[in-house]
C-alpha cells in the first residue's frame, strides 16, 4: 500500500464507468421514450416492454450513472482536499466491484421482472441487502479518509458529500425493510397508505440527498477548480448545506397530494417543499457568481458551460419544483407528463451536466493530461445535451398541460370533455420531440466516450503524490475529525 | 373527499367513517426529529472546533491545491 500517493485507481474506475452507464441509462431511455409514440416498439417481447424497462432505465441513470459519478467525484475530493489517501485499503476497490455487481443484478432482473414495485427501490431482499453493504463500506471509506485527514478544516463539498452518505444509508434501509416470500420476492414491512408515506419520505428524500447534496459536493468542488477561483461565498455555501439538510426531511407527502395521506400531511410536505426554495437558490446563485469578474471565460471554456448551465438548470428545477408541490398547482400537473419534464430538468439539466463537466475535469487528471483529447468535441457534446434537454422539457411542459387541461375538462351536463385516450392521442407529436430531444443528449454521450477513450489512449494512468503536512494546514500531526 | 368506491367496501354500512390510522408516522416524525438532533449536535461540533473560523482562507486553498510536476 503506497501511502504517498492518492489512490487514483478507484477515481478512474468509477469515472469510466460513469460513462458507459451513462450511455447505457438514457440508450433504455430513448427506447422507452420511442415506445411511448409507438407502442409496437416493444415486439411483443415481455423483456422489453415499458412497464419492465421504465425501472432500468431510472435505475441505470440515477444509481449507476448518477451514484458512479458521485464515487469516483467524491473519492477524489475527499482525497484532495483532506491530503490523504482513502481509508480503508482494499475496502475502496470492493465498493467499485460491489457497485458494478448490484447495477448488473439489477440490469438482470428487472427485464425478468422481478421488482419490489416502489419506485426507485425496485431491487429486490438480496441486492436491498448487498446495496446497504456495499453502501456501509463507502460510508467507512469515505468518514475514515475525513476522520484520517491532514487538514483541519473540512472543506464543504466533503460535507455535502458526508449527509448524502449518511442519509441514503438511513432511506435505503427504512424503504428497504421487507419480509422475504422466496427468493426473488417479499412484500413491504408496511401496508397501504402507510407503505406511500414511507416510499416518499424515501423518494423524495432520495432526490434531495442523492440526486441534490450529492452533485452539490461535485459542483462546491468541481466549479471552483475550473474557475480557478474561490466559490463566491464561502459563507453563503456553509448556510447552504444547514439550511438544506436541516429543511429537506419532510418535503416528501408533496407526492401524495389528494390521496389518502391526512390532509395536514400533505400540507406540510408543501410547506416543506416551499421552504426549500431558499436554500436551493441561495446554492445555485453561489455557484454561478464564482465565475463573477471572470465571466468571460464562459465564452472559451466549454466544461464551465457545462457547469454553469448545469446550474441554471438546477436553479430552474428547483423553483418549479416547490410551485409543483403547492396543492393547486399539483392539481393540475400531477400524474401527467409535467412531472416528467420536471424530474428531467433535474436529472439531465442539473445531475447529468454537472457531472458530465467535472468528468472532463477529472478525466484528463487521471490520465496524465492537461485537458481531454479533444475540447471541440466538448463543445459538441454541450450543444447537443443542452438542445435536447430544452426539446425535452419544453415539450413536457406543454404535453403535462394540455393533459391536465383535457383530464378536468367538464361538459355544461357534468360528464368529462375527452376521454383518456384522446389525451394521449393529442400527445404524441410532443412525444416525438422528447424522444428527439433525448436522442441528441445521448448522441452526446457518444462524443464523450469517443472523446474519453481517445484522451485515455493518449495518455496514461498517473498516480499524484500527497503533499507534505504544511505549515498551513492547522496541523502538525495527523489529525482526528472528533 | 369523497371517494366513490376506493374505500367503501372497507367501511361499515352506518356509514360512519373511522379514520385510518397513521402510524408509520409515528416512526417518521421521531426518525426525523432525531436526525435533526444528530445534525444539530454535528454543527454545533463544527462550530466550536473552529471549522469556520477562517472561510476565506480555507475556500482559496482548495482552489491553489495543485499537483506539482511529476518527477523527472
Amino acid at each position: 500500500m503506497n501511502d504517498t500517493q492518492y489512490n487514483y485507481k478507484v477515481v478512474r474506475q468509477f469515472a469510466v464507468m460513469t460513462v458507459i452507464w451513462g450511455i447505457v441509462g438514457m440508450l433504455v431511455g430513448v427506447i422507452i421514450a420511442a415506445q411511448l409514440a409507438w407502442p409496437a416498439l416493444n415486439f411483443d417481447i415481455p423483456f422489453l416492454t415499458y412497464g419492465r424497462l421504465r425501472p432500468l432505465h431510472t435505475n441505470a441513470v440515477i444509481f449507476a450513472f448518477g451514484g458512479s459519478a458521485l464515487f469516483a467525484t467524491s473519492y477524489y475530493a475527499v482525497q484532495r482536499t483532506c491530503h490523504t489517501r482513502l481509508f480503508g485499503g482494499p475496502l475502496a476497490a470492493f465498493t467499485f466491484w460491489g457497485w458494478q455487481l448490484i447495477i448488473v443484478l439489477a440490469a438482470v432482473t428487472l427485464p425478468l421482472g422481478f421488482t419490489t414495485g416502489k419506485e426507485y427501490a425496485e431491487l429486490e431482499w438480496p441486492i436491498d441487502i448487498l446495496i446497504a453493504v456495499v453502501w456501509v463500506s463507502y460510508a467507512i471509506v469515505f468518514f475514515g479518509t475525513l476522520a484520517t485527514r491532514k487538514v483541519k478544516h473540512i472543506y464543504v463539498a466533503n460535507w455535502f458529500f458526508g449527509a448524502f452518505i449518511l442519509t441514503v444509508a438511513l432511506l435505503h434501509i427504512v424503504n428497504s425493510i421487507e419480509s422475504p416470500a422466496g427468493f426473488l420476492k417479499s412484500y413491504s414491512a408496511y401496508a397501504g397508505v402507510q407503505d406511500a408515506m414511507v416510499q416518499w419520505w424515501y423518494g423524495h428524500n432520495a432526490v434531495g440527498f442523492f440526486l441534490t447534496a450529492g452533485f452539490l459536493g461535485m459542483m462546491y468542488y468541481f466549479v471552483p477548480k475550473q474557475a480557478g477561483r474561490p466559490v463566491y461565498s464561502y459563507r453563503l455555501s456553509i448556510v447552504h448545506f444547514w439550511a438544506l439538510i436541516f429543511t429537506y426531511m419532510w418535503a416528501g407527502p408533496h407526492h401524495l397530494h389528494y390521496t389518502a395521506l391526512p390532509d395536514w400531511a400533505q400540507s406540510l410536505g408543501m410547506v416543506f417543499s416551499l421552504i426549500l426554495l431558499a436554500p436551493s437558490w441561495g446554492g445555485m446563485i453561489n455557484g454561478i457568481m464564482t465565475l463573477s469578474g471572470a465571466w468571460h471565460k464562459l465564452r472559451t471554456d466549454p466544461i464551465l458551460k457545462f457547469l454553469i448551465v448545469s446550474l441554471s438548470f438546477y436553479g430552474m428545477s428547483t423553483f418549479e419544483g416547490p410551485m409543483m408541490s403547492i396543492k393547486t398547482v399539483n392539481a393540475l400537473s400531477h400524474y401527467t407528463d409535467w412531472t416528467v419534464g420536471h424530474v428531467h430538468s433535474g436529472a439531465l439539466g442539473w445531475v447529468a451536466m454537472i457531472s458530465v463537466g467535472s468528468l472532463y475535469y477529472l478525466i484528463p487528471r487521471l490520465f496524465g493530461r492537461s485537458e481531454m483529447y479533444s475540447v471541440k468535441a466538448i463543445t459538441l457534446h454541450f450543444w447537443t445535451t443542452t438542445i435536447g434537454i430544452v426539446l425535452y422539457i419544453a415539450s413536457m411542459w406543454i404535453a403535462g398541460v394540455m393533459q391536465g387541461l383535457m383530464w378536468r375538462a367538464v361538459n355544461d351536463d357534468g360528464t368529462l370533455t375527452y376521454t383518456f385516450v384522446e389525451s394521449v392521442k393529442a400527445t404524441y407529436p410532443y412525444y416525438v420531440i422528447r424522444l428527439t430531444g433525448g436522442v441528441l443528449v445521448l448522441s452526446g454521450m457518444f462524443v464523450m466516450l469517443w472523446n474519453v477513450v481517445k484522451t485515455i489512449g493518449a495518455g496514461k494512468a498517473v498516480e499524484a503524490t500527497i503533499p507534505a503536512v504544511s505549515a498551513g494546514s492547522g496541523f502538525d500531526a495527523p489529525a482526528h475529525a472528533h | 373527499m369523497p371517494c366513490g368506491s376506493c374505500g367503501a367496501a372497507r367501511r361499515p354500512l352506518s356509514g360512519r367513517e373511522v379514520p385510518e390510522p397513521m402510524d408509520i408516522l409515528y416512526l417518521l416524525i421521531p426518525v426525523s426529529l432525531a436526525i435533526v438532533f444528530v445534525i444539530g449536535v454535528i454543527f454545533w461540533w463544527a462550530i466550536s472546533a473552529g471549522q469556520f473560523d477562517e472561510l476565506d482562507h480555507e475556500s482559496r486553498s482548495v482552489v491553489r491545491d495543485e499537483d506539482a510536476p511529476p518527477p523527472p
